[in-house]
């Protein structure tokens, strides 16, 4: 019954599948030293895969396939020297690897032993074989700040493979990885199109109904024809490469396996909107999706060269030449939100209308969503568009155990502890994913950023429905454990005369540069350099401490002198964020913007609706 | 331990500030301006309390009321004052609303101290013509009044708030009583239906609200034992603050006179079925059908707890009074049979085997393999 689940997952792209790949034949991979199993070194295990065995595996691994095609998250991989890079947290969908047919390697890197090129030689005509190397990243003890998720990635013990942190899950322990059937035709689409436009994809449907896991792995079968690939992400609750609050569009070049908050990144452009969701400005936010789409036309989707990528091209083998990234286009996945009802629609539509994809795969509303109608957009009004209509995913265990707010703090959390590269050029099309994370430390022990705010800051900015009424005197305490949104001004210099003020002594007393109910700078004008978190700011409002995790070099070529925060409560620093690690030995010490236990007095929390609640005689 | 919760205050000092902007006894307006101003920078930063909410609906109305004076539009001000008394007792009343079906706001009201005419206000302004000026500012004065005592009082000085804990639970035995009484004299005269349904519905609606006082009541008893977030565990509590509440109702129904009758000759069980007395089952089925109408988890409870007493007996010697006697306990456990498969209402199918593999897995669980052969006899 699982297996069958499991073996639906293997849907190749290349060749197609047999009638064998398609029955639930797959057999777990026992692991048999010195038969399946080769130790390379004290990091790298060689795998035989036979025909019909799949191997599931959590933890944090590097995977090279030598030999062979094999089926992997919705995808497949071919033999080539590149070391993906997988995250498969108990926490998500755990992909397989799974042996689709043999393809001969001649090319066995020198770092396996002599006296097993004999074993791959004869192994490579029946079976895949791949490499599986240990990855650390930290990620696992990022983890551990946010309890929740603190024991999703397996121990630091060798276990099966005998590699330390990788285990091979037991049915039950884990969530395998598989796709909807009706969701391979329109991806085996993507693997075939012929033009001399970049394929626009944008992905839309209801919550929890897979549109991630779909633009993920649209990406990833993108990935295997492009060089490159881009990737808008308009969901601001749950964004892909960001903790979200934010529209951002990224470059992206080595497939994304596993969680968001595996592959936090810098995004190429991006537009703080500073809230989960673009109910409180619409406008705003549509205005960012029609720049960030200019700027994916103009400045990405025929930019690409292949300077830097010279080693990718030259070294496919001429077995895989149809597979390799031919086109130098670079295309782009679009990810929506899941809000498709009433203004969301409405928001939608004008998404389409601003991006003009070449595809829309729509996903439907689950059977069990009744109230859902069938999702007729406006796309009927230009016949070059492809729709493809798929079923939802079915709805996982975990949706159940993990809520959205759980995802965005473990994303929020995951992006504070990234270590990004610190040498990353602005507006390079190069791919800006975290590689690892620094050990975490609580937030509140990291040593800041201290800003002169006369000197370093040109504007404060508040959006979201409670920013109108915030006057100037009490805007420092409304950055004080904000996060806020590192923007620059691309337009030019700030009118800053207006926050001058006199003092007493008639000597000109310099304030936090804040005018109550000015409104941002316009996408148009600004862009969003990343997030940061305000850690105090002085009792004379002249400076202020802030914890981000963008590279000085990176801060210094950008210089993000505006500040911009959301009033949106929903977007911001997790408690997790704000305690000494989650762990039992907590002291319930006074802190400041802290209470712990119940809350006293009557309406002392947080307005909750209730809209399932039945009247007597209604049924 | 659990998770502190993020509020707008850096320090309770803060919140006292602020209170003392707004109840400072002064003619003028300048204090409740820079009450305002604290009040829409904490909206700014993280979720306001409701009560804060409300508070500064409340004064903006008052100050633009005050300010109003030439004038301009006093419509604009009345919307205000009752926009702000709208919003206060719908986000008062709204996370008390735990059952499945809709109490009245009324009932709630009162559980609140929240003075009466309120919610007719409510009503009003919400269907009805707009009330006037003056009752509004009456209202306005009396909220910030109530929400001194019932929010500011309290949030300030955690654990000088004696005065306003609710009060003890009542009995709920009275109430069982007349039950009883009014039941047993329909099932022996059935010519007493029409004239008794009408009580009969009004002892319901008593052990109802004796629920929702429960439910209540268990806020200040439960504190979070878990290590988890507050705000995410709040649903989670609604259910345990119910189910608490559904425990202790049950354990009055098991004493005895309650499920299990008081008098030997009444608990003669018959030989042919594993069910509770007949005249049993006709006299409790209906408040019970109530209870489950309202609670759906009110079956998985009362299995629960009669399953818990069960084997209490047959751990150690040391439970409720009289229970050595066999018959109390036979009894019991074809109570807990009769609700594991009775077809309650709006159960579906799934949930109905759920309850009956529930009961068996505790017992099976709890009795393993050194189950005296005396309480399995029972079980058979």
């Amino acid at each position: 019954m699982l297996s069958a689940v499991a073996a639906r997952k293997a849907r190749p792209s290349f060749p197609p599948p047999t009638m064998e790949d398609l029955l639930p034949s797959a057999a777990a991979y026992i692991p048999q030293p010195s038969q399946n199993l080769f130790q390379i070194d004290d990091q790298t295990v060689l795998v035989v895969l036979p025909h019909g065995s799949q191997l599931p595996l959590t933890g944090t691994y590097q995977l090279q396939v030598l030999a062979g095609i094999v089926a992997f998250a919705g995808g497949s991989l071919t033999p080539s020297p590149t070391w993906y890079r997988v995250f498969a947290p108990t926490c998500f969908h755990v992909p397989s690897i799974k042996h689709i047919s043999p393809l001969p390697n001649s090319a066995v890197p020198a770092f396996v032993p002599k006296n097993l090129q004999t074993r791959i030689q004869e192994a490579q005509s029946t079976s895949s074989i791949i490499l599986i190397r240990s990855l650390r990243t930290n990620i696992n003890r990022v983890m551990t700040v946010c309890h929740p998720f603190r024991d999703v990635f397996p121990a630091q013990e060798r276990r099966e493979l005998g590699i330390e942190g990788i285990s091979i899950p037991t049915v039950g322990e884990y969530l395998p990885f598989s796709l909807p059937p009706s969701w391979e035709p329109s991806l085996l689409s993507f693997d075939s199109i012929e033009s001399d436009t970049p394929p626009v994809a944008l992905v839309l449907g209801p919550r929890k109904t897979g549109k991630s896991t779909f633009a993920r792995t649209v990406l990833n079968r993108m990935l295997t024809r492009h060089h490159k690939v881009a990737f808008l992400d308009c969901d601001l609750g749950q964004a892909e490469f960001t903790p979200g609050g934010m529209i951002s569009l990224h470059i992206v070049e080595s497939p994304v396996f596993g969680p968001p908050f595996t592959h936090p990144s810098l995004s190429h452009t991006a537009h703080f909107v500073g809230s989960t969701s673009a109910r409180d400005s619409p406008e705003r936010y549509l205005s960012a999706i029609r720049h960030l789409t200019s700027v994916y036309r103009e400045e990405v989707a025929f930019s690409y060269t292949d300077d830097d990528d010279d080693e990718l091209l030259t070294s496919s083998t001429p077995e895989e030449s149809h597979a390799t990234p031919s086109s130098s286009l670079i295309p782009l996945v679009v990810n929506t939100m899941g809000w498709t009802k009433g203004l969301g629609k409405d928001l939608l539509d004008q998404i389409i209308e601003i991006v003009q994809p070449s595809d829309i795969i729509s996903i439907q509303p689950p059977a069990y969503d009744a109230g859902a109608a069938a999702q007729t957009f406006s796309l009927a009004t230009s016949s070059h568009v492809r729709v493809h209509e798929v079923d939802p995913m079915p709805l996982s265990p975990l949706s159940e155990r993990y809520s959205a707010k759980d995802w965005r703090a473990i994303s929020t959390l995951s992006y504070f502890y990234a270590s990004f590269s610190p040498t990353r050029a602005p507006k390079s099309l190069n791919e800006t994913t975290a590689r690892d994370w620094i050990p975490p430390i609580p937030l509140s022990a990291k040593p800041p950023y201290e800003l002169d705010i006369e000197r370093a800051i040109d504007g404060v900015y508040l959006v979201g429905a409670e920013s109108e009424d915030v006057v100037s005197d009490e805007i420092g305490g409304v950055l004080v454990g904000g996060l806020v949104g590192l923007v620059r001004n691309t337009a030019g210099d700030e009118d800053d005369d207006a926050q001058m003020d006199l003092g007493l002594d008639g000597e000109k007393k310099r304030l936090i540069p804040y005018t109550q109910g000015r409104p941002p700078p316009s996408p148009s004008d600004s862009e969003c350099i990343g997030l940061a978190f305000i850690r105090a700011v002085n009792a004379s409002r002249t400076s202020l401490h802030m914890l981000t995790p963008i590279p000085p070099a990176v801060l210094e070529q950008a210089s993000p002198r505006v500040l911009v925060k959301g009033t949106d409560p929903s977007f911001e620093m997790p408690i997790w964020g704000w305690v000494p690690f989650g762990g039992k030995e907590v002291e319930m010490v006074e802190r400041p913007y802290l209470v712990w236990g119940k809350a006293e007095g009557v309406g002392a929390t947080r307005r909750r609706v209730r809209r399932n609640l039945m009247r007597k005689g209604q049924m | 331990m659990r998770l502190p919760r993020r509020v707008p205050w850096s320090s309770p000092a803060e919140l006292d500030q602020l209170c003392t902007w707004i109840f400072a006894d002064q003619p003028d307006v300048s204090s409740k301006w820079l009450a305002v101003n604290r009040l829409s920078a904490w909206r700014a930063t993280t979720y306001l309390p409701h009560a804060l909410e409300s508070t500064l609906s409340i004064l903006t109305a008052i100050l633009q009321d005050a300010e109003n004076e030439n004038g301009r539009s006093w419509l604009s001000v009345r919307q205000s004052y009752a926009t702000a008394i709208i919003r206060l007792v719908n986000g008062l009343v709204d996370p008390l609303q735990q059952g499945s079906y809709a109490r009245s706001i009324a009932s709630i009201a009162a559980q609140l101290e929240l003075p009466a005419w309120f919610v007719e206000l409510r009503h009003a302004a919400t269907h009805e013509d707009m009330p006037s000026l003056e009752l509004l500012r009456e209202a306005a004065k009396e909220s910030l009044n109530w929400l001194l005592h019932h929010y500011f009082l309290p949030a300030i000085n955690p654990s000088a708030d004696s005065m306003h804990q609710p009060p003890p639970l009542r009995s709920l035995s009275a109430p069982f009583k007349q039950y009883k009484n009014l039941l047993k004299q329909t099932l022996r005269d059935s010519s007493l239906i029409s004239r008794h349904s009408a009580d009969i519905g009004l002892v319901m609606r008593e052990v109802e609200r004796w629920v929702s006082e429960a439910v209540l009541a268990s806020n200040i008893k439960l504190r979070g034992l878990e290590w988890e977030d507050a705000d995410d565990s709040e649903t989670d509590e609604e259910d345990t603050q119910e189910i608490w509440a559904l425990e202790k109702l049950c354990g009055v129904l098991l004493e005895e006179g309650g499920l299990v009758p008081l008098s030997k000759k009444k608990r003669l069980l018959s030989e042919h079925d594993f069910l509770p007395p007949e005249f049993s089952v006709s006299l409790w089925s209906p408040l019970m059908a109530e209870l489950q109408s309202n609670h759906p988890a009110f079956p998985r409870v009362l299995i629960g707890c009669i399953v818990k007493e069960l084997l209490q007996v047959n751990s150690d010697e040391t439970c409720r009074s009289s229970t050595s006697d066999p018959h109390y306990l036979a009894c019991l456990s074809r109570w807990a049979f009769w609700s594991a498969q009775k077809n309650w209402p709006l159960s579906s199918t799934a949930s109905e085997t759920d309850l009956r593999q529930d009961a068996l897995v505790s017992l099976i669980t709890a009795l393993g393999p050194t189950a005296s052969p005396q309480s399995a006899g029972e079980k058979a």
